[in-house]
């Protein structure tokens, strides 16, 4: 599969917004970017080989805001510096440090001390590039990665990242030249075909751009891609299939793959930072590493309920359903009304085969926050479990006007609503669900049978055959072929 | 003698616009300069004394840092815009009792030379409510001005008897309690009341405030994703007898609860019903599709306009609607937070495209985190421009002076090409200004036919902009009346200026928790008339009121547009 993490084009940071604040009033960044810049190209053509930087690194405006360990790194990475203002690396650390926590005014000024002595660091480039689009400093950005790129043209980060700056710049041609380079230097990083696809529908080539999405959509599995597909069906003029991914494909994008900015990403700081951190680790299966994070996060952050979230988890993967469990009684203690805790109380207790109290949960989800789908699926799971139709199409209906977008999950919902009769709803989402996954035979199947129970015999036999045409030898549709093929008797429309 | 021309039909009424009348095509060209500043804060020598007091209490209480609003209302009808401020106070306090709430709502009268009178008691809208946001309307017909008020706790309608308001909430049963934010008069039913849609925020008390960190690793607010729940927006129907009845379920607005914190209404698919634009924070925007039969569904995500290219629920504050690309239809613009940029959505027809990237609004809005918002034409070039207040909602290592969460404002100029560019100064003042800003409020304080703006700050006094661009193109300031002499809100006049045809809504519920100018303002460059002028009415019904002479205050009433023998032919 695709590898479709890592970092996103954003930083993923909200909330803070520095500006950078020029401690010589007529020496602004961009002046003295320029100078910088100037002075690089020299270095560069061998006029010096210059001595580390000795200028004191800078310091961020209002120190007094800061705390806990984002305080404690950078007064530390500070105080090393005052005592060794020739260390490079520690200044690239203290860059990293600003740059990680929102602090990107001066972790450029710190990269541009880093990168005077050494100016053919294209990863130190590649820095200096993400922290001045942290910035907001986009033409500036666009150059630092263009030197990055000169230097090692290798890093298919550099590329894409550019390319979706030139899209935030509304210069699509540009960005297709420096996707397309991204994708033929690496075609495993789905950065490049988004950034691709984007491109190619701002300049209105809308066919172009489905094609690329749709051979994504053969390597990566990701609701973006189906967003991306509505969008570009929309402007097409094809307005069913763009409400079909509209309905299946809401979500943000994802972040993808970048070797260098992991060291940024390893240097974040603080809760946030150490929740994303556990998350990561989990996901690479590294347990015993993220449990001793978590350990740590929790002696820090004692009453947060996210930590112990993130401990069950860890238990969840282990097989450890009572300790998974055990640990969400935890979270519960310190916020009784989580809708989240009881949603994955829920879960758990249905792992442990304990349908009553799972069901509990999941009501008392609904309960904590009723604008919440998931609960309303899980009671739809338990109804299901136990062959209670009428309750289980119910939660599902709520859960679906709340706002499911999952494929997966419609699909089960077409199914029920089939099952109970609702042939119209249930073809319009079993509909849905073959226009954004034709590979799914049971899909096809659904929506065989939810045309042929409406005596659409000719287009249920289209669905079938398009079905096995893509699972020849699935069993279940080739039982429906056999029904439909025999010649209808008094209420063998009825699924 | 000019008569009533309902039944115009829409295939005559373009030809006979297009009249060709003596006046020179008008060069579009920018007439202001970029560099020089375009807005002076002349709070003092006006007389203006106001700051939104949040009632820091260190708790970190998330209020605090969310609101406060302003109006803009001729309330006097004396023919200038007076000032309503929003006060906060103390949350908790407020909450409990309004009454025990040291801080009201306070009102100056313009008493014209840029100079302003505290009215006593506000003429009786001095509400102790934690304040939010406010709209303005004539929902009883009665031909004043009266407001609605959204607080953290119960919201407030103030009925205006000739100058004097009177709380009427109760009575009128739009007293609802929850945390109230984005509001706005509308009249959604086409039945000559306006209506009520009021935006809700979170279910917050001072007992589900959490503890959080700022990414820098101290306590500082939470974002609204902490807590549990948002509360549905209500939509309210005006009855005709002074009284509202609670329609939100009937409607389908209770099909979502979602954080809102801006409102437009507007008419955007263009079929006689007023759709309802809601900016949220954190989670999809939402736009109602009026279904024509009394209920909404919310069309956003299909319609394009509920998330951003990058799929991104964004956190949505100030919202903003216009027609900048010359097409008929309203086009939307909807700031958010420090690393999301606005969010610029074309609209074309039956969807929006984002454009944000193409106008070059992209990167230079993503610094800052902006709430207050205008899409108007500052500079009377006859391209909009936009104007954004700004402030953090998390504090900033690098921000100097004593308000850790202080930005300057953004000031982007419009220009022919559909690209916005920055002005000279940050904000387009004299000096460069920072503060915590929240509110803006837009609209022509001194009647010279530059837009001037209000903005509200946190703990700081309010700035009170002149606009003071130099060499400014010609305008006209347009009072859009219905039937009744009341403001036709939600319908929108056009015209044209040279090659172009500019088309503008009738609206006051705009920015963030703004009420703004009930006329609409509309830049001519060089041209000398905005020409071949129309309204179209909330019915959809079209009438046309010829060429209007650039730079005065022009009243268009339904039925006093010119008679379709009375119109000149092009061929004529």
């Amino acid at each position: 599969m695709l590898a479709i993490e890592g970092m996103v084009t954003d930083l993923g940071t909200t909330y803070v917004a520095p500006v950078f604040l020029a401690r010589h009033p007529k020496y602004d960044l961009s002046m003295r970017r320029m100078a910088f810049l100037l002075l690089c190209s020299a270095l560069s053509i061998g006029c010096s080989d210059s001595p580390g930087d000795q200028s004191p690194p800078p310091r961020p405006a209002n120190l007094a805001v800061m705390d806990g360990e984002v305080r404690t790194s950078v007064e530390a990475q500070l105080t090393h510096i005052e005592a060794h203002p020739g260390d490079v690396d520690a200044r690239a650390q203290l860059a990293r440090l600003y740059q990680a926590n929102n602090l990107p005014a001066e972790s450029i000024a710190t990269w541009v001390q880093v990168l005077e002595p050494n100016p053919d660091s294209a990863k130190h480039w590649y820095f200096l590039a993400l922290a001045y689009y942290q910035n907001g400093d986009y033409e500036a950005a666009r150059d630092a990665a263009a030197r990055s790129r000169s230097l090692d043209p290798r890093q298919p980060a550099s590329w894409w990242r550019a390319a979706f700056w030139e899209l935030d710049m509304g210069r699509p041609a540009e960005a297709e030249v420096l996707a397309r380079q991204a994708i033929q230097l690496d075609p495993n990083n789905a950065g490049g075909y988004v950034a691709l696809s984007r491109a190619l529908v701002a300049q209105d080539r809308t066919q172009e751009a489905i094609q690329v999405l749709n051979q994504l959509r053969n390597m990566a599995s990701h609701p973006y891609i189906l967003y991306l597909l509505g969008q570009a069906y929309q402007r097409a003029g094809q307005t069913e299939q763009a409400e079909a991914y509209f309905a299946n494909g809401q979500a943000q994008q994802p972040r993808y793959p970048d070797a260098w900015n992991l060291e940024i990403i390893a240097a974040q700081r603080g809760l946030d930072a150490t929740l994303d951190r556990i998350d990561q680790l989990c996901e690479d299966g590294r347990l015993d590493e993220a449990a001793t994070v978590i350990a740590q996060a929790r002696k820090t952050w004692p009453t947060d309920v996210n930590i112990l979230h993130r401990r069950s988890e860890l238990f969840r993967k282990r097989g450890n359903t009572n300790r998974w469990i055990m640990e969400l009684k935890k979270a519960l203690r310190l916020d009784p009304d989580n809708a989240v805790t009881h949603l994955n109380l829920s879960l758990a207790y249905l792992q442990d085969n304990n349908q009553s109290l799972s069901m509990n949960h999941a009501i008392a989800s609904t309960k904590a926050n009723p604008m919440f789908p998931d609960p309303h699926l899980q009671m739809g799971r338990l109804f299901l479990l136990n062959n209670d139709l009428p309750n289980a199409v119910q939660s599902l209906d709520e859960a679906f006007r709340l706002g499911v977008q999952i494929p997966r999950e419609r699909l089960q919902y077409a199914h029920v609503l089939l099952r109970v009769g609702r042939f119209q709803e249930a073809e319009q989402h079993a509909q849905q669900v073959t226009t954004v996954d034709s590979q799914n035979p049971l899909a096809w199947g659904v929506l065989a049978e939810t045309r042929y129970a409406q005596g659409k015999h000719r287009s249920a036999i289209e669905a079938l055959r398009l079905g096995i045409q893509v699972d020849p030898g699935n069993e279940s549709l080739l039982r429906l072929q056999r029904r439909f093929s025999q010649p209808p008797s008094s209420g063998q429309t009825r699924p | 003698m000019r008569t009533l021309v309902l039944l115009l039909s829409s295939v005559l009424l373009p030809l006979s616009c297009d009249d060709g009348a003596a006046i020179e095509p008008p060069v579009s060209k920018t007439t202001a300069s970029a560099a020089s500043p375009w807005l002076q804060d002349v709070a003092q020598e006006s007389g203006i004394e106001f700051t939104w007091h949040s009632g820091d209490s260190g708790d970190y209480y998330i209020p605090e840092i969310i609101g406060g609003g302003v109006a803009m209302l001729d309330f006097d009808n004396d023919g200038d815009l007076d000032l309503y401020f929003i006060q906060g106070g103390k949350v908790e306090v407020a909450m409990e009792d309004p009454d025990d709430n040291a801080s009201a709502n306070r009102l100056y009268r313009n008493e014209g030379n840029w100079r302003f009178i505290e009215v006593e008691d506000a003429a009786g809208a001095d509400d102790h409510g934690y304040g939010m946001g406010v709209t303005t309307g004539d929902y009883d017909n009665d031909g004043d001005i009266d407001l609605y008020v959204t607080n953290v706790g119960r919201n407030t309608l103030l009925r205006n008897e000739g100058g004097h308001f009177i709380d009427v909430t109760e009575s009128a049963g739009v007293g609802d309690t929850a945390w109230g934010s984005a509001t706005a008069f509308l009249d959604y039913d086409a039945d000559g009341h306006l209506d009520l849609y009021l935006g809700n925020y979170l279910a917050w008390s001072p007992e589900t405030e959490i503890t959080c960190y700022s990414g820098l690793g101290g306590e500082d607010y939470c974002a609204p994703g902490n807590y549990p729940l948002a509360t549905a927006d209500r939509l309210y129907r005006n009855r005709g007898d002074g009284t509202f009845e609670d329609v939100t379920a009937l409607a389908g607005i209770d099909s979502h609860n979602r954080p809102a914190l801006g409102i437009v209404a507007a008419d955007f698919d263009q079929d006689g019903w007023l759709d309802i634009f809601i900016a949220n924070d954190g989670k999809p925007d939402i736009l109602w599709h009026n279904q024509g039969d009394g209920r909404f569904v919310d069309i956003g995500l299909r319609a394009g306009c509920a998330i951003d290219d990058d799929g991104k629920e964004k956190a949505g504050m100030g919202v903003g609607t216009t027609d900048i690309d010359d097409d008929g239809d309203l086009d939307l613009v909807v700031c958010n937070l420090t690393n999301e940029s606005d969010s610029m959505f074309l609209n074309e027809g039956s969807y929006f495209i984002d454009t944000t990237a193409k106008h070059g609004v992209k990167m230079a809005t993503r610094p800052y985190t902006r709430f207050g918002l205008g899409w108007v034409d500052l500079d009377n070039d006859g391209w909009v421009d936009l104007y954004e207040a700004t402030g953090q909602v998390q504090r900033g290592a690098n921000t100097p002076g004593d308000d850790p969460y202080a930005q300057e404002n953004v000031l982007l100029k419009g220009t022919p090409g559909g690209r916005f560019e920055k002005v000279g100064v940050q904000g387009g003042t004299t000096e460069t200004i920072r503060l915590t800003s929240r509110a803006a409020a837009f609209g022509d304080l001194d009647q010279d036919g530059r837009l001037d703006i209000i903005v509200i700050n946190r703990d700081a006094p309010a700035n009170v902009y002149k606009n003071i661009v130099d060499k400014p193109g010609n305008w006209c300031l347009l009072r859009v009346l219905d039937e009744h002499g009341r403001d036709a809100l939600g319908a929108t006049v056009s015209g044209k200026v040279g090659s172009r045809r500019l088309t503008r809504p009738v609206q006051t519920a705009h920015s963030y928790f703004a009420a703004n100018d009930h006329r609409v303002h509309v830049g001519l460059g060089e041209a000398p008339a905005f020409q071949s002028v129309q309204v179209e009415w909330l019915d959809g019904t079209q009438e046309p009121f010829g060429d209007l002479p650039a730079n005065q205050i022009h009243t268009l009433q339904r039925g006093q547009g010119i008679a379709f023998g009375d119109y000149p032919m092009p061929l004529d």
